[in-house]
């Protein structure tokens, strides 16, 4: 078999000899290479890190439509690793450091990289992420507990939340919508924030606090 | 010392200064102020859901009252009359969230006129004007943000399981945030309308008809009272009017890209008398090729062997274009890809080529080191991507240098889908491509059964997939397949005819699809068959196959 034929030629031929077994192309071979991990294992792992991953990436992109689309296409990366027989030891690891890629893209893209988002900062993020695992959840793990506490806060604080958390205005926007200046709703925000925790912290039981 | 939740809420707005950002390195710097940091997400992130989920919004009051019959009575009434007034009254759609300065827009509520500034409530059915400056707004609940020129006017509708933006006059711009999969959001207007899952459009009323630009995701683009419907993609534009609707060519500016329709191509077997198969071909399909392509080595193109070849010639003077696959071997000993960017071959093999391309001066296809993923190896290897990317750019460099700038270049990848996180890096840059492609082979293992079955919409869509979502930025690229075939399938003798037959409509429905070249090769020749021949000169005669022959001057 000359080089100078199809891409697939040389195992095409094979294949009409009537040798599945021979169905090798060596040259694409590592691409085709049979996943030796289970891709319904990794997705039911991936799924319990969902969360995690989530901040992770909202952390670095700071937009939650934005995070969203990038934890699905972090799902797509991490498939075809596992389908390409990719060893993943560590997934967590594994899916932050990929996830830290896209946002580092996305802002590459965007030619817009946050002047308060350097290299030092993102190591300390990750660091957080890798040494203590369970303070993501520390006080968002009781809804319960924190939606009671939303529901003493005054009527102007829930709206602020409102804008914030659910319509994902940036501040600038929440003070256009409330007639504040854009440092008074950070300011609001904060105080609104801490008199959570104190109420969240304030009715957890003995020792988790 | 600012609260942490200050800081880190003024970092995320990046609304820190140095000696900000210093402090919050320190809190940073200490195992607890780590632990906070995280804390404070993950409090984020609850609130979020806590949001979806309507859980921040204020209860009504409740009050303790003594209860008589005649304050109940009026109690009652007082809840039908409030009923009936918060009935009449929708809830908000939507809230302006800028104003242009200098503008006065103002909303069409009924009977009643009203001003708008920043903050104020939209409803379904207000029309929106804005005057000699725009306005932006944002739905209420979902982060979808539109923005709507000067001397431009839209309607808010909304019925069940649909939201409508009905745009009467001017232009706007959207962000629409991906929606829920029991509703539709649709942009509209008297010609067409635009029905998005998640993108970002501009949609503009040019007198008698209307322009759609997607910038990312896709559109589903329809003419007014359903009709014809189109699928625009991110980077690419269509046009609406009373004749309906039409995708406007960007790819087709690249060189050699038909304006409209696609190259109907071949790539012939070497081993074979390639012009004894052209004519015998296209005598059985009954119209000449496009596009012939072939398959050649650097050893091919040393300083004794001419270029191109008596048969290519021909090809070319009779109204063909070439595509050449050229691949770094010599006979069958592959080169490193990092020796050929080092330019070890350019006496040799590289410039021979490029000054008898450059002599000819036709414009014509070449594509250098077909499916390179497969590969690519180990770092130092010197076949790594980089050292391809490397490569590429060398050869670019050596035939613009000899004068042969009409050669049309093609990046030309395998399209599988394992391969695909490899493609980015594989990319040597928009200045140095003109064309993409992918190679699309449907039930190569057909001949004992066991390969899937599978449309070439379906072949391509990994690739396609990949230059809509992952190749970011505007890089406007027509996409050839290289390579397609069919084997014949053994349950089914027409299955290989009409998977032909269904060629033009599949082609048309990916805008990015500007070439195709047929792998007549063995078994899996277009006319293995009579069946197969019969189908394969079915598709050939579609008018989208026979595009109007541009000018083929250099690029």
């Amino acid at each position: 078999m000359t080089d100078l034929v199809g891409p697939l030629c040389a195992s095409y031929t094979e294949v009409e000899a009537g040798s599945r077994q021979a169905y090798r192309d060596p040259i694409r071979e590592p691409i085709y290479a049979m996943p030796t991990m289970d891709l319904k294992d990794y997705g039911a792992a991936f799924i319990s890190l969902r969360e995690r991953l989530y901040s992770y990436l909202f952390v670095l992109v700071r937009d939650r439509q934005l995070a969203e689309d990038l934890l699905q296409e972090l799902y797509l990366v991490m498939a075809r690793a596992v389908e390409r027989g990719e060893a993943i030891h560590d997934l967590d690891a594994w899916c932050r450091g990929t996830a830290r890629n896209l946002a580092l893209h996305h802002w590459r893209e965007q030619r817009a990289r946050p002047r308060t988002l350097d290299a030092g900062l993102l190591e300390l993020i990750d660091l957080a992420f890798t040494e203590d695992p369970e303070a993501l959840r520390r006080l968002a793990g009781l809804k319960e507990l924190l939606a009671r506490c939303c529901a003493s806060l005054s009527a102007p604080a829930r709206r602020l939340l409102d804008l914030k958390y659910r319509a994902d205005l940036a501040a600038e926007e929440i003070a256009a919508t409330t007639g504040r200046s854009r440092r008074g709703v950070i300011t609001a925000l904060a105080r609104i924030r801490e008199q959570l925790e104190a109420c969240v912290r304030a009715r957890l039981p003995e020792g988790d606090a | 010392m600012k609260p942490i939740a200050e800081l880190i809420l003024r970092w995320q707005e990046d609304d820190l200064d140095a000696a900000g950002l210093a402090e919050l390195r320190t809190v940073l710097g200490t195992p607890a102020g780590r632990s906070r940091f995280l804390e404070h997400l993950g409090l984020s992130v609850a609130l979020m859901r806590l949001a979806d989920e309507k859980l921040l919004q204020a209860p009504a009051p409740v009050r303790r009252w003594r209860w008589s019959g005649r304050c109940a009575a009026a109690l009652v009434l007082m809840a039908i009359g409030a009923t009936a007034l918060w009935l009449a009254t929708p809830p908000p759609l939507a809230t302006v969230v800028a104003v242009a300065a200098g503008a006065a827009p103002d909303i069409e509520r009924g009977a009643a006129r009203l001003p708008i500034v920043v903050g104020t409530a939209l409803r379904a059915g207000d029309r929106i004007r804005t005057g000699a400056a725009g306005l932006s707004l944002r739905y209420a609940d979902e982060a979808t943000r539109i923005d709507l020129a000067a001397d431009s006017s839209l309607r808010l509708l909304e019925s069940p399981g649909r939201r409508e933006v009905r745009l009467e006059d001017g232009r706007l711009e959207a962000q629409v945030a991906k929606q829920p999969a029991d509703r539709v959001l649709a942009f509209t207007t008297v010609h067409a309308e635009a029905r998005v899952i998640g993108t970002r459009l501009a949609l503009a009323l040019e007198g008698q008809r209307t322009r759609l630009s997607v910038s990312e995701g896709r559109v589903r683009f329809q003419a007014t009272g359903g009709g014809q419907a189109v699928e625009v993609a991110a980077a690419a534009s269509a046009v609406a009017s009373a004749d309906g609707v039409q995708l406007e060519a960007a790819a087709g500016a690249a060189p050699l890209a038909p304006a409209a329709g696609c190259l109907w191509g071949v790539s012939l077997r070497a081993e074979a008398p390639a012009a004894a198969q052209l004519t015998a071909l296209e005598a059985g399909i009954g119209r000449p090729f496009a596009l012939v392509h072939q398959y050649q080595a650097f050893s091919d193109f040393r300083q004794d062997r001419p270029f191109p070849s008596a048969a290519q010639r021909l090809w070319a003077e009779g109204g063909r274009l070439l595509m050449i696959d050229w691949k770094p071997r010599l006979g069958d000993q592959p080169l490193l890809w990092a020796e050929v960017a080092d330019g070890l071959y350019d006496a040799e093999y590289v410039d021979p080529l490029a000054r008898k391309a450059a002599a000819w001066g036709r414009p014509f296809f070449l594509s250098l080191h077909h499916d390179p993923e497969s590969q690519i190896g180990p770092a130092g290897s010197g076949m790594e991507a980089a050292d391809f990317v490397r490569m590429w750019r060398h050869v670019h460099a050596r035939f613009t240098a000899a004068g042969a700038g009409q050669v049309v270049w093609v990046w030309s990848m395998s399209g599988a889908t394992a391969a695909a996180p490899l493609w980015n890096a594989c990319y040597p840059g928009d200045d140095c491509v003109d064309w993409l492609a992918c190679a699309a082979y449907n039930n190569l293992r057909g001949a004992d059964g066991q390969g899937p079955w599978l449309s070439l919409r379906e072949l391509v869509t990994p690739f396609i997939t990949w230059m809509r979502q992952d190749f970011s930025g505007d890089h406007r690229k027509p996409l050839m397949l290289s390579v397609y075939a069919c084997s014949e399938d053994p349950g089914s003798p027409t299955a290989k005819a009409d998977w032909f037959r269904a060629l033009p409509g599949e082609v048309r429905d990916i805008p990015e699809i500007k070439a195709l070249i047929y792998f007549h090769d063995r078994a899996l020749s277009a006319d293995s068959s009579p069946a197969a021949l019969a189908g394969f000169r079915t598709a050939a005669a579609d008018p989208f196959f026979n595009p109007t022959p541009r000018d083929a001057a250099a690029p």
